[in-house]
């Protein structure tokens, strides 16, 4: 049952992603509402899930491919709320895939034995979720920089075509990047914080200085971003560049993670 | 020509009061823009259409010679067909404008309330309106620029979201400005600031629009605050440079702003375009928007037109069946006074029986008949939108001797279709 679930919500973000993706290139105003319906499925598939895993292990994320799935799910919500609030459809396009990838992250984790169960300490558990919330945070910004880019370049050349009228408002796109940066930066502070006190509470080996390094330089980026943004007047393309660099760091940093 | 025959909104109801007195005409409906003029009319025959064109002849005082060249008419489907054409907005000057639809409603509402609309008309151009709507909704007839004004709204809503609590400056107080800027108030921006060489002017179009004015020297100041600037000033250099709009941006903080540059010669340097967050839009770029957004439209016309014909299918089946309500009738009246002769005959012999078992007897008698005629007349309805159901009828006709002068005495009142549009462009 459980599996069977994990295979569903995978069919139906996919689905999801072929059809926001679609929907940028055609007129038909249906695609976008049919993504929608296969966004919403997909996300009951894991939410029931996630219910369901719970109540089995009594943890959300008893290892490494859980928590990506935890992850896929975060970005599904949150972009859900986007959705809602701001009916950014064309978003979507983006952040879809975006789950479809953590989805086949935690797959891969599960078929190559990273489920080394973490560490079951509070602090840990702390560190895990707030570091999961900031990286959907950063991953939808990102999602929002790459389409205010976009859409920057066809408005300055004035190409007035295809997608140009699918795209969302370029204001609209910057204001939430920054939004979601301010979170998630927040929250990334509080990972590495209970991260730092999980690790010197549990005992555990210490902590590589690459590792630090990485994660200090993803703090150090978006901090960046922010201060650019609002005191040096980076507002626009140079701001939203930065958020591409970004996720890469972000990228780079999971990569690393041993995960307890 | 076209405005010597247009009817204003307030002479309508005076007006289809007088067609109506026509005495051949049992509905009618005006619809009369700025482009157009058009009357609709259900006529008890074909022939009379010349009614309609008298009526037009007298009551504008016009001779026939003058205007008879620019009419058309249309008559039974064609005349359907041209009302959902028209309210779909294919006919329009700017394919696709939503202006037609209000008009065609308001038409509508007057027809109405001069009580000039019947079963017919009133089902026609509700569903008229149904087209409009459907056109606008199904399909991308209705989407993009289809002026100036428009495409600046367009373009303003693709940088900055919704428009309100966005702050307008115009430069240079012309038509063009005034009309761009209205465009961009309906669509909620609410501040507008105008500035002009000869103050006077400014203050008359800051009046208009519910503006403030400043003097022409003020401008760079308020463009620290502005979001949209509107530029066509007559001034035959550039009023506003790269090395100007450089300072300007960083006394903003590199907020967006959108340059309309309508003036030609232009106003503003075309490397202004090159700083950042500055979205510089000249009047050509505006036009090629414009023809692009003219371009895509012109694309959705044939699916425009298949939601017509669906429409006009479906309007003209109603109508059919609408021609069988006479025979029912007929049916029903021939049926029931057999009933009623009958009974009266048989009534003298029964007086021994109470009233209360006469009175069972006739109601039996009542609904034996209504069971008796219930299928045949359903059946009836179905053969009116059948193909082939003009023959079925007659059979039913001949079946029960139903006399086809009285059934043509009772349909010419009340349901040919005769509709006819006359129209002037």
């Amino acid at each position: 049952m459980i599996s069977d679930l994990f295979g569903l919500s995978f069919i139906a973000y996919f689905t999801a992603s072929v059809l926001y993706l679609v929907n940028l290139h055609t007129k038909n105003r249906r695609l976008a509402g049919l993504g929608s319906v296969a966004l919403s499925a997909g996300f009951t598939f894991q939410t029931v899930r996630l219910i369901l895993q719970a109540h089995a292990t009594g943890s959300l994320f008893a290892n490494a491919n859980e928590a990506m799935f935890f992850l896929s799910w975060t970005i599904a919500l949150l972009y859900l709320a986007i959705l809602l609030r701001y009916r950014l459809v064309a978003v979507g396009a983006l952040a879809m895939p975006l789950t479809v990838v953590a989805l086949l992250l935690a797959y891969r984790f599960s078929t190559q034995g990273h489920s080394t169960p973490i560490a079951a300490d509070h602090w840990l558990n702390a560190h895990i979720v707030a570091i999961i919330l900031s990286m959907a945070a950063f991953g939808l910004a990102f999602c929002c920089a790459v389409f205010y880019l976009v859409q920057n370049k066809l408005l300055k050349s004035k190409k007035m075509k295809g997608m140009f009228r699918k795209l969302p408002p370029l204001e609209l796109v910057d204001s939430l990047a920054h939004n979601l940066v301010v979170t998630g930066l927040v929250l990334l502070t509080l990972g590495i914080v209970t991260g730092i006190v999980g690790v010197e509470s549990a005992s555990l080996a210490k902590l590589s200085p690459l590792k630090i390094l990485v994660s200090g330089l993803t703090w150090c980026i978006y901090a960046a971003y922010i201060i650019a943004r609002s005191a040096a007047g980076w507002r626009g393309k140079k701001a939203n560049i930065i958020l591409i660099a970004g996720v890469a760091a972000v990228v780079i940093a999971t990569g690393m993670h041993k995960f307890g | 020509m076209r405005e010597r025959l247009a009817f204003p909104e307030g002479d309508l109801p005076e007006a289809l009061t007088v067609l109506r007195m026509c005495g051949c005409v049992s509905e009618c409906c005006i619809l009369s823009t700025c482009n157009r003029t058009e009357v609709y009319a259900i006529l008890d025959s074909r022939e009379n259409e010349q009614v309609i064109v008298d009526f037009i002849a007298s009551y504008h005082k016009i001779e026939h010679e003058k205007f008879v060249p620019h009419l058309y008419t249309y008559s039974g489907r064609h005349a359907v067909n041209h009302l959902f054409t028209v309210a779909a907005g294919l006919d329009s000057m700017m394919l696709g404008e939503a202006q037609i639809l209000g008009q065609v409603k308001t038409a509508f509402c007057v027809a109405g309330d001069s009580e000039c609309c019947g079963t017919v008309l009133n089902t026609l151009l509700r569903q008229s309106i149904t087209v409009g709507k459907r056109a606008r909704t199904e399909t991308e007839i209705g989407k993009g620029a289809f002026s100036i004004g428009y495409a600046a709204v367009e373009l303003a809503k693709l940088i900055f979201g919704g428009l309100t609590a966005k702050k307008i400056l115009i430069l240079g107080a012309g038509k063009m400005s005034e009309l761009t800027a209205k465009h961009l108030l309906a669509n909620g921006v609410t501040s507008v600031i105008v500035s002009n060489r000869t103050k006077a002017r400014a203050d008359e179009l800051a009046e208009k629009l519910g503006g403030k004015a400043i003097t022409f020297d003020e401008f760079p100041e308020a463009m620290t605050d502005a979001d949209i600037v509107i530029s066509s000033t007559g001034a035959p250099h550039f009023i506003l440079t790269r090395e100007n709009m450089q300072k300007i941006m960083r006394s903003r903080r590199e907020k967006s702003i959108f340059l309309i540059d309508i003036a030609v010669p232009r106003d503003i340097e075309p490397e202004v375009a090159d700083l950042n967050n500055v979205y510089l839009y000249n009047i050509d770029d505006l036009q090629t928007l414009l023809l692009q957004s003219m371009e895509e439209r012109k694309r959705e016309i044939e699916k425009v037109h298949a939601i017509v014909d669906e429409e006009v299918d479906k309007f003209i089946a109603w109508t059919k069946s609408l021609e069988v309500v006479p025979l029912i009738r007929l049916l029903r009246e021939k049926v029931d006074a057999i009933k009623e002769g009958e009974w009266e005959r048989t009534k003298g012999k029964l007086s021994h029986l109470s009233d209360q078992d006469t009175q069972a007897i006739e109601v039996m008698l009542q609904s034996l008949v209504n069971k008796i005629m219930h299928h045949p007349m359903l059946q009836l309805k179905d053969y009116a939108t059948d193909p082939s159901g003009e023959e079925k009828i007659d059979v039913v006709r001949e079946l029960f001797g139903l006399d086809l002068d009285d059934i043509n005495g009772a349909t010419a009142k009340q349901t040919a279709p005769e509709r006819e549009a006359q129209t002037h462009k």
